[in-house]
């Protein structure tokens, strides 16, 4: 909330290097604050720091399951009601309801079209506001 | 004395007689003392009348001999002969007698009998020609059926299977004749099965379920077996039991559960690409739009990227797809040769050019397909090149088999090969490509110059070649006879098999090739060969051969021996699972060797880390042979072999060695019933006095 009333705050937590870079841009164009996460730990650090208002993250992270930080996250003071949206290859139907169950507001599969990513966000951040 | 002997109602008869005469002797004498003057006339009358009577006795015993007594004799002698051995007997009566028609009569009883008997014979012929014929039909059923049958008794022990159970099973060193069930298949699903067809009080006999389907896993846990188990209701124990068929599965679940591992990581490889991908070029287009170079450069390059990327995961995608579905191909090792000579007997083979085979090697291949493609070839060298006559050699070079198609004339231009191999197979509905059918053996096909002849092409196919075939068997000196009579010390508990006779065990006979003489100086076991003795037939489909890696060096004097190098055993499993898997194999037999001290020294230096223990009761065929035949210095396997009458094959060889061993020592236990030995605890004893005396023969 430093940050101002306007600007929201969006951390994105995933390995693909690619992925971010292009996420990051087109949400910051989008007029978001952005910070970005490779890992469980990058993203645990990066919490402290920038109080996100809303979190980008895959379900496979390269040291801890993404599920783990959707819940350390939420269980957090203040991060109760963070809206958490998670990313993934994994095609199962039963993931989404894992994720859902787990306390993430959305679920949404690779490959996807930026401009629904965007829309979802935009979503999420008014009714948040 | 033997002329005096007469058959006893001959002997009463004369008795008899003579009894009577000397009564009439000693009456005679007894009147002569009474002779006197007055009495003389009328006593020498009554004398003379007895003497008279005396002869006329005689007369009269001999006519009753000869009419009656010897021809009841000789009646009731040919009675004997007619019942017992031999029924078309003639009775050797003489024609004078007054027996009647009872001579007659008994012939005439006997040649009924003699007839029924027949008929009985026959008929017992006719039955046992259907029972011969059934056993051979369902002996042929077992043999061809596709499916691995295993039949047990009611105890669960094996009483029959066929040689698919036993290919299916290969991996189950436990399957054999007497053997459990249960040390061959994971008991728990197989008797939980069988309790469901277990007739209960609820469900009368026979009314439940037929049979049952399951799926287990092998007690080693390498096949995953999908059995159809039925019981078989019989009030003759030695036919009650169970009877399963058995297909394996583990290579299918095995493969199918790679493949959909291998399909979901492959699609899931290509979501992060093409999520970046589609993600930087939204960026892309949104920087150009802005005017942003920095940012447009840095989006296209990572579009670039990520191209790149998805190109090479669909390339995983796409092989991991093809090897789908070739998988469903099986690969046999096929006689290259063979199969050449089945395509110049084809129908097709008019068609062909004429074909000069020089082909003796084997490949790994799948037959059908594999000759398919070959007559393919053959059929566009004749259509296409009007190449009359084709030359085929084949030729081992490494891992693979090199099929050269020879012939007159000029290479055949690659697009055209190309054309050729894209065509389908018309004898599996043009569905398969020649190509396709080469890839699934890894290979390709090309025509080239024969360099070594001029004016002359062929086409060049390498294929997989398969395991060498054949077999090494040159003469090599034996191993020297070879006692640890310090292992004797510790001798094994026989048990409740003591008093068993011993036809009635079961043995495992085995040997061990050893990198040398000294276990307890590093020596290893480089193989091991064994087979089993089941109710004294040698099981020749129940055999273990297995190399074993010693994790040392082969001395050269050792490979002179058995013939194994390092190489050899580079890819054996470590001798501690050889020997656990022996060990399962043996089971609780008795162990047999032939100089059996020598094996169970390396055996049972091992036990303890091997985590399995030797206590076997053991016999030795060479001791065995001495005691028997100690007159004769000659105690090689080749002469005892040799002394018994069984041949000798595969010598040096492991399995070799314990074949022959396993021959002598069932010719063995039948010559040792003449030296009182019959059980077991007969034979270990001998067998320890041998060992003794061996010692002694040692010390001096």
């Amino acid at each position: 909330m430093s940050n101002g009333p306007m600007i929201k705050n969006i951390l994105i937590v995933d390995n693909e290097p690619n992925l971010t870079v292009a996420l990051d841009f087109l949400l910051a164009h989008a007029g978001f604050q952005v910070a970005t996460a490779a890992s469980y730990t990058e993203a645990m650090q990066a919490v402290t720091k920038i109080r996100p208002d809303m979190v980008l993250m895959d379900v496979v992270l390269p040291d801890r399951s993404g599920y783990d930080l959707c819940q350390t996250l939420l269980a957090m003071p203040g991060l109760e009601h963070l809206p958490i949206l998670m990313l993934t290859t994994r095609g199962l139907d039963v993931e989404r309801e894992k994720a859902l169950s787990l306390g993430a507001v959305d679920f949404i599969m690779k490959p996807f079209i930026p401009s629904t990513i965007l829309a979802r966000v935009q979503e999420l951040m008014t009714e948040a506001a | 004395m033997r002329a005096i002997r007469l058959p006893r109602l001959r002997k009463r008869l004369w008795l008899g007689i003579i009894a009577l005469a000397l009564l009439q002797v000693i009456a005679i004498i007894a009147l002569r003392g009474t002779l006197t003057t007055t009495t003389q006339p009328s006593l020498i009358a009554t004398i003379g009348a007895m003497s008279i009577g005396i002869i006329a006795l005689f007369a009269l015993g001999v006519l009753i001999d000869q009419r009656l007594c010897k021809p009841l004799v000789a009646t009731s002698r040919g009675a004997e002969i007619l019942s017992g051995s031999n029924p078309g007997h003639r009775l050797e009566v003489h024609t004078q007698h007054w027996l009647g028609r009872l001579p007659e009569t008994i012939e005439n009883l006997a040649a009924a009998l003699s007839r029924s008997r027949h008929e009985m014979e026959e008929a017992a012929a006719a039955w046992n020609t259907r029972i011969e014929a059934r056993k051979n039909r369902l002996e042929t059923i077992l043999r061809e059926i596709r499916e691995g049958v295993i039949v047990c008794d009611t105890e669960g022990r094996i009483t029959l299977y066929n040689s698919v159970a036993r290919d299916i099973l290969s991996t189950e060193p436990a399957l054999g004749l007497g053997r459990s069930i249960d040390e061959v298949l994971n008991a728990g699903p197989l008797h939980h099965t069988l309790n469901l067809l277990e007739p209960t009080s609820n469900n009368a006999a026979k009314s439940g379920p037929a049979d049952a389907e399951l799926v287990c896993a092998s007690t080693s846990g390498e096949r995953l077996v999908r059995c159809r188990v039925a019981r078989l209701y019989n009030d003759d124990p030695d036919t009650a039991g169970f009877v399963m068929t058995l297909q394996d599965v583990s290579r299918q679940t095995r493969e199918a559960l790679r493949r959909d591992q291998a399909l979901r990581q492959a699609i899931e490889s290509l979501r992060n690409p093409l999520t970046s991908l589609t993600t930087a070029n939204e960026s892309l287009r949104v920087a150009q739009r802005e005017g942003l170079t920095d940012a447009a450069e840095t989006f296209a390059a990572i579009v670039d990227e990520e191209s790149k990327r998805l190109t090479d995961g669909f390339g995983t995608l796409s092989a991991e797809t093809a090897s789908m579905i070739s998988d469903n191909w099986r690969l046999d090792d096929v006689h290259l040769g063979s199969l050449i000579d089945g395509i110049k007997d084809s129908p097709q083979a008019e068609h062909l050019p004429r074909l000069q085979c020089r082909v003796d090697v084997w490949v790994e291949a799948e037959p059908y397909l594999l000759s398919q493609v070959i007559e393919a070839l053959l059929n566009r060298l004749a259509d296409e090149l009007g190449v009359s006559a084709v030359a085929l050699t084949g030729r081992e070079e490494g891992s693979l088999v090199y099929l050269d198609m020879n012939w007159s004339g000029d290479v055949v231009a690659s697009d055209q090969i190309d054309r050729w191999l894209d065509a389908g197979l018309e004898d599996v509905g043009g569905t398969v490509s020649l190509r396709e059918v080469l890839q699934r053996h890894d290979t390709t096909v090309w025509s080239q110059p024969d360099l070594s002849r001029t004016a002359r092409a062929m086409l060049r196919l390498p294929l997989p070649g398969a395991p060498a075939k054949t077999e090494t068997s040159t003469a090599l000196p034996a191993r020297p006879e070879y006692y640890d009579f310090a292992l004797e010390q510790d001798a094994p508990v026989l048990g409740a098999r003591a008093e068993a006779p011993l036809q009635q065990l079961d043995y495992v006979v085995f040997d061990c090739e050893t990198t040398g003489l000294e276990p307890s100086h590093g020596d290893e076991i480089v193989s091991i060969g064994a087979v089993r003795i089941h109710q004294g037939q040698v099981m020749h489909g129940e055999t273990f051969e297995l190399l074993a890696n010693p994790g040392r060096e082969i001395p050269a004097l050792a490979t002179s021996f058995h013939g194994i190098t390092a190489e050899d055993v580079a890819d054996a499993p470590p001798v501690d699972e050889v020997i656990r898997r022996f060990h399962a194999f043996a089971g609780d037999a008795v162990l047999v060797g032939f100089n059996v001290a020598f094996d169970m020294r390396f055996l049972k230096l091992k036990q303890r880390r091997c985590d399995v223990r030797f206590d076997h009761p053991t016999l030795d065929a060479l001791l065995l042979s001495i005691l028997l035949h100690d007159h004769t210095g000659e105690h090689t396997m080749e002469g005892i072999a040799d002394r018994l009458g069984v041949g000798v094959g595969g010598r040096h060889t492991a399995l070799g060695d314990s074949l022959t061993t396993a021959e002598i020592f069932t010719r063995l236990i039948d010559l040792l019933s003449a030296e009182s030995i019959y059980t077991l605890h007969d034979a270990t004893s001998a067998q320890e006095k041998m060992v003794e005396f061996r010692r002694q023969q040692r010390a001096f």
